[in-house]
């Protein structure tokens, strides 16, 4: 019948169409890095480094720019889920939570960071902070790419000084009210301010004990103590908030947006190089000033993880290896570049690897107090999921 | 003749399956079932848990005031448009003039509401200081407002120029094979003014045929995500989102959670439905209760001067937001005391240009392939079922099953199952997913256009002895060119906007510009956004235009049967 071989035609037509495109995918050499990809200048970064394993090792890196990275742990997960020994992820940007997460799943690949042979450049030794993630050890399942402080900016051309602690920033809201606010905690900038504000009001308390409660597993006992300071101080706080309180942005991004439209006048980041460059991209006014709280700020190292099934882990090493060296390390830090602070141990660096580092350009924007800081220690992960819901449970409608 | 089913079995298996069993795969973890969490148990705890969170009735209530009340608005509003501009003939410039804001992405649209409504937005900008005295953005809750008012609103207008469009190509239909002119005129020699005449006598006879598309609409509302998180209440927000953000919580038990949820928004959907119907049956009422020329007149006169204004609101607020996206596009710094941009920077376009080949190239033929597969199996599947009625009428009834089934509840699940099957291939499975999308669209702009040809031109070509591959090549293929040219277009168009099936059927390792402009939308640069959006609004033109020019309609009319 003339309609059925017409029929067959167009099978066999469909079926060539879909063969062929699905043909030209799959190279060997390919490492597909995960990482958020919200920002154009680290999404550049990550393309220079492509450049250079392309160059050096035949490496063809691809950035899957995601916008949440918790994307990538449900992939692997999914993956796991179906028995998939061959997974399509060989390299993700993460830490914290994210990499609590997988470890728990077990959809990690064991041991293998700190064979890296840039990984002595790191002093871990020395800088504690490197195998601990969040306080969780990382017992060589991810490599460290990079450090992160909570920095706060201000506009300047509004006011001159700004408010240097936890408290002296309630006092600030009141005498400017509706000018800050902080995301949701959902988000990861949002939860970070509560827990800033967690660990500032606790410093001082006479409660030594309870104070390192914080870094060990979940307490409730412990929880309802240390937090109680915390609630009034958000009490108070909020009610001089932008929106009064009643409305959060859902992201760091829709901070900046606001910031830039001067709904309000102070703001918070987690990356101090983030800041210089959005004022040259126009995201944030000129008059924008950076800083660091006199009490501390809340500090962390961001890593790059393999999965337990990663189809290309050998690739992958190499990556992380490149992402560690001081080449790499020290055009990551250039502010031009994104300004993101090395976790390599200038100490253990030669004097030529040293001098990659140096950099004279300030810029106005960038932060003027970067030097003698206190870091604040991130809180145990087992802590976030009863913080989170305490705080929804009291503002949330 | 026989009637082949094969292809009608292919076409609606191919979109069926995918969409049932994603749901399916979906639903299983909300009841315990999630083997990659080693949970087997089956248990009702997940839903007690959510029953009893914070906010669970209000997210509710949210969902369903917002979406039924916004397509109410977006549907009365059209009604009004159609029954005013109807007997001005200008029903189809009218409909064009709107199909901006039908192309132009959701995020985008939300971020140009914001850019005209907010504190900080346009207008107050203009006003301040001299008249408003303001030299900082005032401290006023919207949008964002509590009753999601501003949200409502904003889908409302996202919606009109959808609901016109299927007025419009509705009303032609009617035209063409009911006596629906002499109705008109019968109407008005008994009193009723054109007005009130296309309301109580006229729309009984449009609305039937555009109910299933309306029931589509209000369940793609009650599901979307980018106006309610941009212009919506944070606390609680909608269904979907809360369902978004449990899926992205790294806390992997929220899966369960999240899988609850996807069953709440179903359920939500339905309810959406349910108290449309009732809607329908009071304006029914209402309809009866004014069947009568004097009453009618007396209540739509004042109706009819309002139209015009609204139109002018509703063109004047695009205009403004599209006059805002491309400025933002090359705006430098732009402090709130200044109306425009204090300087002007092509910086956006030049990295958005530097880093778009290899998204535009993917988002280009994924789209062309899946929208010529789409064709290629629609066209068939008609010709096959020519002969029968009653199996392309079913075939048009499932078709709908993927539009009433809200994506990202079955989305998770089909990229699940397909994945799993086509694990050689992530192409594979990104193009399966998008047919899943874009078949029924396809579809429904053929089936109408097919079913209107003029039956005696094939019979006569029959028994002239024309094999049914002659009549359709030589009678039926210069008269639907255009119509297979603008389904064409239509089905490449969705696909460039899809986000969740490329991303999760590629497991993400494939990039289109919407995807990229997800990614970047989660950094935030407005300025980079509204690049991004122009470009998404490009492409579909470009291809829209291609279509009118290769089926020899001018370029710069638009597609106007149903497009």
């Amino acid at each position: 019948m003339v309609l059925n071989s017409y029929l067959k035609y167009v099978f066999w037509g469909f079926l060539a169409l879909f063969s062929l495109t699905a043909y030209s995918q799959n190279n060997v050499t390919t490492v597909y890095f995960h990482a958020w990809g919200g920002s154009p200048q680290i999404n550049q970064y990550i393309n220079w480094v492509g450049e250079e394993v392309e160059r050096n090792h035949g490496i063809k890196l691809k950035h899957v720019k995601l916008s949440n990275t918790s994307d990538a742990v449900t992939l692997v997960l999914t993956q796991k889920a179906s028995n998939k020994t061959a997974g399509t992820v060989d390299l993700i940007w993460l830490n914290g939570e994210n990499f609590a997460s997988m470890a728990e799943h077990k959809l990690l690949l064991e041991s293998w960071a700190e064979d890296l042979p840039n990984f002595r450049l790191t002093n871990a030794l020395d800088n504690g902070d490197i195998t601990y993630d969040f306080g969780v050890s990382t017992l060589g399942r991810e490599s460290p790419w990079g450090r992160a402080s909570l920095v706060f900016y201000y506009n300047s051309e509004h006011f001159t000084v700004p408010p240097s602690d936890i408290n002296a920033l309630l006092a600030w809201a009141k005498t400017v009210p509706y000018r800050f606010t902080y995301p949701h905690v959902d988000d990861f900038i949002g939860i970070s301010f509560v827990k800033y504000a967690l660990l500032a009001l606790n410093q001082n308390a006479d409660y030594e004990s309870d104070k390192e409660l914080l870094f060990k597993p979940y307490d409730e006992e412990a929880f309802n103590r240390v937090t109680k300071q915390l609630w009034q101080y958000l009490d108070q706080l909020h009610s001089v908030m932008w929106r009064k309180g009643q409305f959060f942005v859902k992201d760091s991004g829709w901070l900046k947006r606001l910031f830039d439209d001067e709904e309000i006048l102070l703001s918070y980041t987690f990356s101090a190089g983030e800041i210089p460059s959005a004022v040259d991209r126009f995201e944030l006014p000129k008059a924008t000033r950076s800083y660091f709280m006199e009490d501390g700020s809340l500090s962390n190292v961001h890593f790059v993880t393999i999965p337990f099934n990663a189809p290309n882990a050998e690739g992958a090493k190499i990556v992380a290896n490149f992402l560690l060296s001081p080449v790499a390390q020290a055009k990551k830090s250039q502010p031009s570049v994104w300004g993101d602070a090395t976790v390599l141990d200038s100490t253990v660096l030669n004097t030529q690897q040293r001098a990659l580092f140096l950099s004279d350009d300030i810029h106005p924007s960038a932060a003027s107090n970067s030097a003698n800081t206190r870091k604040l220690k991130e809180l145990h992960p087992t802590w976030i999921v009863p913080l989170k819901q305490a705080w929804k449970a009291r503002y949330d409608n | 003749m026989t009637i082949n089913k094969w292809p009608a079995v292919l076409l609606c298996s191919l979109i069926i399956l995918p969409a049932l069993g994603g749901s399916i795969a979906v639903v299983l973890p909300a009841f315990g079932y999630l083997p990659a969490l080693e949970q087997t148990q089956f248990t009702f705890s997940i839903f007690n848990q959510l029953f009893s969170s914070q906010g669970f009735y209000s997210s509710v209530r949210l969902t369903i005031m917002s979406s039924v009340f916004s397509i109410l608005i977006a549907v009365i509003t059209s009604l009004i448009f159609a029954a005013y501009y109807y007997e001005k003939r200008k029903l189809a410039s009218l409909s064009t003039s709107l199909r901006p804001l039908l192309v132009l992405p959701h995020a985008a649209a939300a971020i140009a509401i914001g850019f005209v409504l907010a504190p900080s937005g346009i207008l107050i900008r203009m006003l301040s200081p001299d008249v408003t005295g303001f030299v900082l953005p005032p401290s006023w809750a919207i949008p964002n407002d509590g009753f999601g008012l501003v949200m409502t609103l904003s889908l409302a207008l996202k919606e009109i120029p959808f609901i016109m469009l299927l007025m419009v190509s509705v009303i032609y239909q009617v035209q063409r094979t009911s006596l629906f002119n002499q109705y008109v005129s019968a109407a008005q020699s008994l009193g009723y003014s054109a007005f009130s005449s296309f309301i109580l006598i006229l729309w009984p006879q449009i609305y039937p045929l555009i109910r299933l598309p309306i029931f589509a609409v209000l369940v793609y509302t009650s599901a979307s995500i980018e106006i309610p998180l941009i212009l919506g209440p944070s606390s609680p927000s909608t269904i979907a989102i809360t369902l978004l953000t449990s899926l992205n919580d790294v806390d992997l038990q929220q899966r369960l959670t999240a899988s609850a949820l996807a069953v709440v928004q179903i359920l939500v959907s339905v309810v959406s439905i349910f108290i449309w119907i009732v809607i329908e049956k009071l304006g029914e009422k209402s309809r009866l209760m004014l069947a009568h020329p004097n009453k009618a007149n007396t209540i739509f006169a004042p109706i009819k001067y309002i139209v015009r204004l609204l139109f002018f609101i509703i063109v004047g607020f695009m205009l403004i937001a599209f006059f805002g996206i491309c400025l933002l596009s090359i705006a430098g710094h732009w402090p709130f005391k200044s109306v425009l941009p204090l300087n002007f920077t092509l910086q956006n376009w030049m990295s958005a240009i530097h880093s778009i080949q290899t998204p535009l190239f993917n988002g280009l033929w994924i789209g062309l392939t899946v929208a010529l597969v789409c064709l290629g199996l629609c066209v068939t599947t008609l010709e096959a079922t020519s002969s029968s009625i009653k199996l392309r009428a079913l075939v048009t009834k499932l078709i709908y099953v993927p539009l009433l089934i809200p994506m990202v509840v079955f989305m998770f699940g089909a990229s699940f199952i397909v994945t799993l099957y086509f694990e050689f291939s992530p192409i594979f499975s990104v193009l399966l997913l998008h047919f899943v999308v874009v078949a029924p669209y396809v579809w429904i702009a053929l089936v109408q256009q097919y079913e209107d040809l003029d039956p005696r031109l094939i019979s006569v070509a029959k028994t002239l002895g024309a094999s049914q591959m002659k009549v359709f090549v030589e009678v039926k293929l210069p008269l639907l060119k255009q119509t297979f040219a603008v389904a064409f277009a239509l089905g490449a168009s969705i696909s460039f906007s899809q986000y969740l099936p490329t991303l999760l059927g590629g497991s993400g390792n494939i990039d289109t510009i919407t995807t990229e402009a997800v990614a970047l939308a989660s950094g935030g640069s407005r300025r980079l956004i509204s690049v991004y959006s122009l470009i998404q609004i490009i492409m579909p033109m470009v291809v829209f235009s291609i279509a009118n020019l290769i089926s020899g309609r001018g370029l710069l009319r638009g597609g106007n049967k149903l497009a």
